[in-house]
């Protein structure tokens, strides 16, 4: 019975694995992912000119001033220099011919009326916002110069200076760690979303299977060697070989770019690289697991759908109430990770459906305590193994339906026999 | 002597619902024979197949196979090609015979050496690699028979084996087929053709409604339905014979008549109407009445009997 297995597996996985949508979704998607996200970082970083050549029109003369008493030990990217109102037009035409990057206007009481900046490119956000904490230090000044403090440039700079908020993530063992929540939230979020898709994914993929089978009547031969509970286990474990072999090259991937990132850490991507190595080990694991355990439970029931199913239109509407039990959990977890310790969270990381996902969530966010852990994944495998056995009594007889599709009622006796 | 049985059906029932498809069949297969599943579509002959195979499971009755109970090891004995034929159209045709050689649990080198003789033996060995998808029907047909006996089964069971084929193909499956027989493999095949039954297989079974009508060695099943019909042609017009009565059954055209004689009534008898009328015979034949004749005398009797049943 198990080479019989065996044998479908092998199949599912070998024809699967050398389709080309396959090699597109696993490699050619993260590829392109990595090149989308990181490309206009690290492009970012490593273009643009050394310094910027910036005009300034002093109409307050504040600046001006400033300007020309502080010079010597200005080294910035931002090069100022002075000029004044006559020469707009010119100054126009060197930004135009790239000679300077843009010109400033400094109305009177700028401190007040703010300054304008021309320049080509409006968003090179870096040199807007280094400017306007430029024009932040001569504004606070030339306040406190009308207040009649006089102060060095220095004293300035530690007078304005803001205070660093730095977030640390408590943990049960150890020490706290430093973590940075926006990203954190953002590849806990998109780990989460690999599972949402994959699941949806290889549930639609495996039920197409089951129907294409049926629909080709390549269904009857495959009876004739193999028990309907042989021919489904084989079908289940060679996808699900398929979605696992998915999520350790995209695992792969994740770890190059952690890899990379540490490497660089100083140069290109600080707070990403940080996030990876806040991610311990552990943490892969209880991906697989949680995705093994949503694989297994809902693809038996697509299995189960497509062998009532005699053609995909059938389908799309009887497998509708399963795919809203991979949606809701989705949203939910979504909503539930501001707060994955809630009452809602630890409720929900105990039912099956929503746990692999709320948990998951609670386990990479938070640190639940491990007899949690270990309970949901004990209810979740139950609730599984369960829930195989069901579609595997559909799916027996499923597959030599053809035509009308079966009632309701009709599939609840199937259930209980 | 000792019958050697390859398949015996013992008194198996089956139903769908409220439809009755298999009402009580019995028969058995001995091994080494062609043995024909005859009937009218929508007899049970699929249904029969899928029991033997194990597909279905009987509500009642029992399936034997080399006179043991039906048991899932036993799936690897059959080679079965269904009606409705079928194949993984973007396998290539190499790896698809070899997932179903395998999943027979035929894991030899010789595998591979079988299925290039079968490529061979049927001129598709130049697509080997190609896929399912890129064959004509044709083509397709014969992949699908190479599939049924790649794993060298002992007991092939054929449903429909002949349907939607070219004559060439229908050709060379027969031959193969017979090749098959005479390695001393038990081939079992279903059909609602007659003529072809006729001419292929050692025993036949009869079914309809879900009942054996008949079943036995061809040629007792002859002898017993077969006594004194009569083929006459002649040029002249001869409808006239269907004024008469010594016939239980008839078939009569203007020029051509086939018709079985009331018991007690003598070819000769006939003979005589047509010297009197002075009907000049093209042919005047007293023979074994085909299959067809007796397929559809049995079934109509069948029915007689089913009415009268209701009737009372």
């Amino acid at each position: 019975m198990f080479w019989k297995i065996r044998e479908v597996l092998r199949r599912e996985y070998i024809e699967r694995v050398r389709k080309k949508s396959f090699w597109i979704s696993t490699f050619v998607l993260p590829l392109l992912f990595l090149l989308f996200t990181f490309l206009p970082l690290f492009l970012g970083t490593v273009s643009g000119p050394k310094v910027y050549k910036i005009g300034i029109v002093d109409e307050d003369g504040y600046v001006k001033e400033k300007l020309t008493s502080e010079k010597k030990g200005d080294k910035g990217k931002l090069r100022f220099f002075l000029t004044d109102k006559s020469e707009i037009s010119k100054l126009k035409k060197d930004v135009l011919n790239k000679k300077i990057t843009g010109y400033i206007v400094i109305p009177h009481e700028f401190e007040s009326k703010g300054i304008s900046f021309y320049t080509l490119n409006t968003n090179n956000v870096k040199l807007i916002k280094s400017i306007a904490e430029k024009f932040r230090e001569f504004a606070v000044s030339k306040r406190l110069k009308k207040m009649n403090l006089n102060l060095t440039s220095d004293e300035m700079k530690k007078i304005i200076e803001g205070v660093k908020v730095e977030t640390f993530k408590v943990k049960k063992k150890g020490k706290a760690e430093k973590s940075n929540f926006g990203i954190s939230f953002l590849v806990v979020f998109s780990f989460i979303f690999i599972l949402y898709m994959i699941l949806i994914m290889y549930g639609a993929i495996s039920m197409r299977g089951v129907i294409e089978e049926k629909s080709s009547r390549i269904m009857e031969v495959l009876l004739s060697m193999y028990s309907p509970f042989e021919l489904m286990m084989g079908k289940l474990l060679g996808i699900g070989f398929v979605g696992l072999t998915q999520i350790v090259v995209y695992m792969i991937f994740a770890g190059i770019i952690g890899f990379f990132a540490a490497v660089q850490a100083v140069l290109i991507l600080p707070q990403i690289a940080e996030v990876f190595k806040n991610f311990n080990f552990s943490i892969f694991i209880y991906y697989i697991v949680f995705f093994l355990l949503g694989y297994f439970m809902y693809t038996s029931m697509f299995l189960g759908i497509g062998s009532l199913c005699s053609t995909e239109e059938d389908a799309q509407n009887i497998q509708a109430p399963v795919v809203f039990l991979i949606v809701i959990p989705f949203v939910s977890t979504i909503y539930l990770i501001q707060n994955p310790d809630s009452l809602v969270s630890v409720i929900f990381s105990f039912i099956p459906f929503f746990s692999p996902m709320v948990m998951f969530m609670r386990i990479a966010t938070t640190s639940p305590p491990f007899w949690q852990v270990l309970l949901s994944i004990v209810i979740t495998a139950l609730f599984t193994i369960f829930s195989v056995k069901l579609s595997a009594k559909i799916f027996r007889i499923g597959v030599l339906m053809y035509g009308k599709r079966p009632s309701f009622k009709e599939i609840f006796r199937w259930m209980r026999e | 002597m000792e019958r050697d049985l390859a398949i015996e059906v013992l008194d198996v029932e089956k139903s769908f619902g409220d439809v009755k498809a298999l009402d009580g069949i019995t028969f058995s297969i001995e091994r080494g024979e062609i043995f024909g599943l005859l009937g009218p579509n929508g007899a049970g002959k699929t249904t029969t197949i899928r029991t033997i195979l194990g597909i279905i499971l009987p509500d009642s009755g029992e399936i034997r196979v080399n006179g043991e109970r039906f048991s899932s090891k036993m799936r690897d004995i059959f080679g079965y090609l269904p009606e409705e034929r079928g194949l993984y159209r973007k396998m290539r045709v190499g790896d698809l015979i070899l997932f179903f050689g395998r999943s027979k649990g035929f894991f030899s080198r010789e595998l591979h050496e079988k299925i290039d003789f079968w490529l061979k033996k049927m001129e598709l060995f130049e697509y080997k690699n190609k896929k399912i998808e890129e064959l004509s029907k044709g083509m397709q047909q014969k992949i699908q028979f190479v599939i049924t006996v790649i794993s060298n089964p002992d007991i092939i069971i054929l449903d429909e084996p002949f349907s939607g084929l070219d004559p060439i193909n229908r050709d060379l499956f027969k031959e193969i087929i017979l090749d098959l027989n005479g390695e001393g493999k038990t081939i079992i095949y279903s059909t609602h053709n007659m003529e072809e039954a006729e001419k292929l297989s050692n025993s036949i079974c009869l079914i309809n409604r879900g009942k054996v009508l008949i079943f036995g060695k061809l040629g007792e099943v002859k002898e017993k339905y077969g006594t004194n019909s009569i083929v006459v042609e002649s040029e002249d017009d001869i409808s006239f014979l269907r004024d008469y009565d010594f016939f239980s059954e008839v078939d009569i055209y203007k020029n051509y008549a086939e018709f079985t004689l009331k018991e007690g009534v003598k070819p000769i008898e006939i003979l005589k109407i047509f010297t009197e009328k002075g009907i000049n015979l093209k042919k005047f034949q007293v023979l074994e009445p085909s299959l067809r004749r007796i397929f559809v005398s049995s079934v109509k009797e069948e029915e007689r009997r089913a009415e009268g049943v209701l009737e009372n």
